[in-house]
């Protein structure tokens, strides 16, 4: 899987990072100073992961938990996302990593007490304010996808376990949910699947687990009793969108009783200008490059107006003919468009 | 036409021999022309390299793409010894700061080459450079650089002649690899021979074999486009044509050119169904104002509901149809379509 393992000298003897490398026997480590000295120093094409990925081991630096952007998730509450990887070993032609660092080499951070020491001052400055805080794992990784080799899973389950104010979501497009049902089920650490209709995961969640996968490993944990939300982000137009997405809500509700969903959002695909200049080097074949996309109100590239509402409703419409909970159902989308609906 | 860049008179010597290159006349860097090809020999490290290609390129618009031919070293153990290997992506060191731009060429390799502006002779520098690349060199960067500034397509071959990587001190490798000049020269010669002897096919589009279609040439530029586009949701030209009726395009009682105007609307129809139905919706909604000879202009890509009307009006009829008109517009089926209330 990895080609070179670069690991800080600090981090030589860490008993993690001795258990990682040990899980890629053919892969040649070396010692350097600082990931930074290296990962991102000079621009790797990001097609290049498929070839020759390589793998970086050391301690977040910086800020630990950073505010997220508006319109993440829930409203009404604040939500942070802390940092503990960089990259993802799946290779989704939308995603916005292709235009975010300068290699799509992955970043392990190793120092996730001091992470948890963060959260948990940032928790106790929003219980004060009488606020629930929530927790994104995964803004530049995938939360799941290799939490069987790198084991942090159990140091934020047991945080969360403690912060019982304080939410966790864990966003993931995988189906590796081994080391979450070795870990009891907590009200507050939300599992969270990104799912598309199966014929999309196939053309544009290249490298992730079928949407029958997804599904199964969704069962699982609802059935040991983990609270699981769902993400429908990014939904692409094509002429039989309504049936595809009507199938896939039916599909989902199969697997996880629709009482046992804790929320489910709805985001129409998006691009800044430069990851769509990625998306269309890296990807000049894809569907999503003819796709009716227009440059928007804010320089991002989507769908127009009209289309992305009668996206946004229609998926709406269907979720609640699913008897999906009306406050359950979150839509993505900018103030302005927020503010078209209400209008 | 090719441009073939040696760093060295020497690494060129079989192609200057063997392939009837004649001297051209240049003032600051040796450059050969035969049939096909340009042949430069830009001289040693980034500098030399830099300016003489961007020189050629800048002197010959006829060069097609790049070719970069030379020897190199190996900073692990990914190329042998002996082998040519192509580059796929070069990265540069300048004086110990790494260059945070890299290029790529078209190669469909795993190894990446990294231009020094220093010798790398030895396990020390080797170890250096060896995170970014696994092989390095004097020029390349500089190479694809100048053919990146000219939108230039470029591909390097490299003869792996040491492996620094292995070596505790720098003192014996030149003189093996000047000794050796003329052996690499003949295996980069017979690499290139190898890479022309596979011509490249010319693609033509289905379309242009109906002599009822004429195609300006933005028309053929729109085709090209849309096809491409296109060809991300269909298998190929013929099925697309198939599902955009071309057989009874062709039969229009029409000019071959607004035929073929007929058959670029049908395919932007087939690439965006869902703004074809909501163009057409709009257009119904707004069409007692087109009757009335009232020109209206949507927002920019429909995001914003606002509108813009103008006309011309000459006599009092004109005004009270265009009074009429408009109060007979339908502004909250309009609004409603705005925000996608659309019958798709």
């Amino acid at each position: 899987m990895f080609d070179k393992i670069f690991v800080e000298k600090s981090y030589e003897t860490n008993a993690r990072a001795i258990s990682i490398i040990n899980r890629f026997p053919k892969a040649k480590v070396l010692t350097i100073d600082k990931i930074e000295d290296i990962f991102n120093r000079v621009k790797k094409p990001y097609l290049q992961k498929n070839e020759s990925l390589n793998l970086f081991l050391g301690e977040k630096k910086g800020q630990l938990v950073k505010e997220a952007p508006d319109a993440y998730g829930l409203s009404g509450e604040p939500h942070y996302y802390f940092i503990h990887a960089y990259n993802c070993i799946y290779e989704c032609n939308y995603c916005y990593l292709q235009g975010y660092f300068n290699s799509p080499d992955i970043v392990l951070f190793l120092n996730h007490r001091d992470i948890c020491n963060e959260i948990e001052k940032v928790t106790q400055e929003c219980s004060k304010k009488g606020l629930t805080p929530w927790f994104h794992a995964g803004e530049f990784s995938d939360s799941l996808a290799l939490t069987h080799i790198t084991g942090e899973l159990e140091i934020y389950h047991e945080l969360f376990s403690r912060l019982p104010e304080a939410k966790l979501e864990l966003r993931t497009k995988s189906a590796n949910i081994k080391a979450l049902l070795e870990l009891t089920p907590k009200k507050n650490i939300i599992t969270t699947f990104s799912l598309s209709p199966a014929d999309k995961i196939k053309k544009n969640d290249l490298q992730t687990p079928s949407l029958k996968a997804r599904l199964n490993a969704i069962k699982k944990l609802a059935d040991a009793g983990h609270p699981i939300g769902i993400h429908f982000d990014p939904v692409v137009y094509d002429e039989d969108f309504k049936e595809k997405y009507t199938d896939l809500i039916e599909q989902l509700f199969n697997a996880l009783p629709v009482d046992k969903l804790e929320y489910i959002s709805v985001g129409v695909v998006r691009f800044t200008k430069d990851v769509f200049h990625q998306v269309k080097k890296n990807y000049p074949s894809s569907e999503l490059l003819s796709s009716e996309l227009i440059k928007s109100f804010d320089g991002k590239i989507r769908y127009n107006r009209p289309m992305r509402l009668w996206i946004l409703s229609t998926i709406r419409e269907v979720l609640l003919n699913a008897n999906v909970a009306k406050e359950k159902i979150y839509l993505c989308m900018e103030e302005d468009d927020q503010s078209v609906i209400e209008s | 036409m090719r441009l073939l860049v040696f760093a060295h008179r020497a690494e060129a010597q079989t192609f200057l021999k063997q392939a009837n290159y004649k001297s051209l006349e240049s003032k600051n860097f040796p450059i050969y022309k035969n049939e096909d090809s340009y042949l430069l020999i830009c001289g040693e490290g980034i500098f030399n390299a830099l300016e003489s290609t961007t020189a050629a390129l800048s002197k010959f618009e006829d060069i097609r793409v790049v070719l970069n031919f030379g020897i190199a070293g190996a900073l692990d153990e990914q190329s042998e010894l002996d082998s040519i290997v192509e580059i796929r992506t070069c990265y540069a060191i300048l004086n110990d700061v790494v260059e945070f731009k890299s290029f790529s060429s078209t190669a469909n390799t795993k190894l990446d080459c990294i231009t020094s502006s220093s010798r790398a002779l030895d396990r020390d520098k080797a170890i250096k450079l060896s995170p970014f690349a696994n092989i390095v060199d004097r020029e390349l960067w500089a190479i694809a650089k100048s053919s990146s500034n000219f939108s230039v397509d470029f591909r390097s071959f490299k003869l792996i002649s040491d492996e620094p990587y292995k070596q505790e001190s720098s003192e014996s490798i030149c003189e093996v690899v000047k000794d050796k000049a003329e052996y690499y020269s003949d295996k980069l010669y017979k690499k290139y021979l190898s890479l022309i002897d596979h011509p490249i096919v010319e693609t033509k589009y289905l379309v242009e074999d109906y002599k009822d279609l004429y195609f300006t040439i933005s028309q053929y530029r729109s085709y090209s486009t849309l096809l491409t586009q296109l060809l991300t949701k269909y298998d190929s030209e013929k099925s697309i044509l198939k599902l955009v009726e071309l057989d009874k395009v062709l039969s229009l009682d029409l000019l071959p050119k607004q035929r073929t105007s007929v058959l670029l609307e049908k395919l932007r129809e087939l690439l965006t169904p869902f703004n074809s139905k909501l163009q057409a919706q709009l257009a119904t909604v707004l069409s007692p104002l087109h009757e009335a000879r009232i020109k209206t202009t949507l927002s920019k890509n429909l995001e914003a509901d606002q509108f813009k009307i103008s006309a011309t009006i000459q006599n009092e009829v004109e005004l009270k149809k265009i009074a009429r008109a408009l109060t007979n517009l339908d502004y909250q089926s309009y609004k409603s379509l705005m925000r996608g209330n659309v019958d798709v």
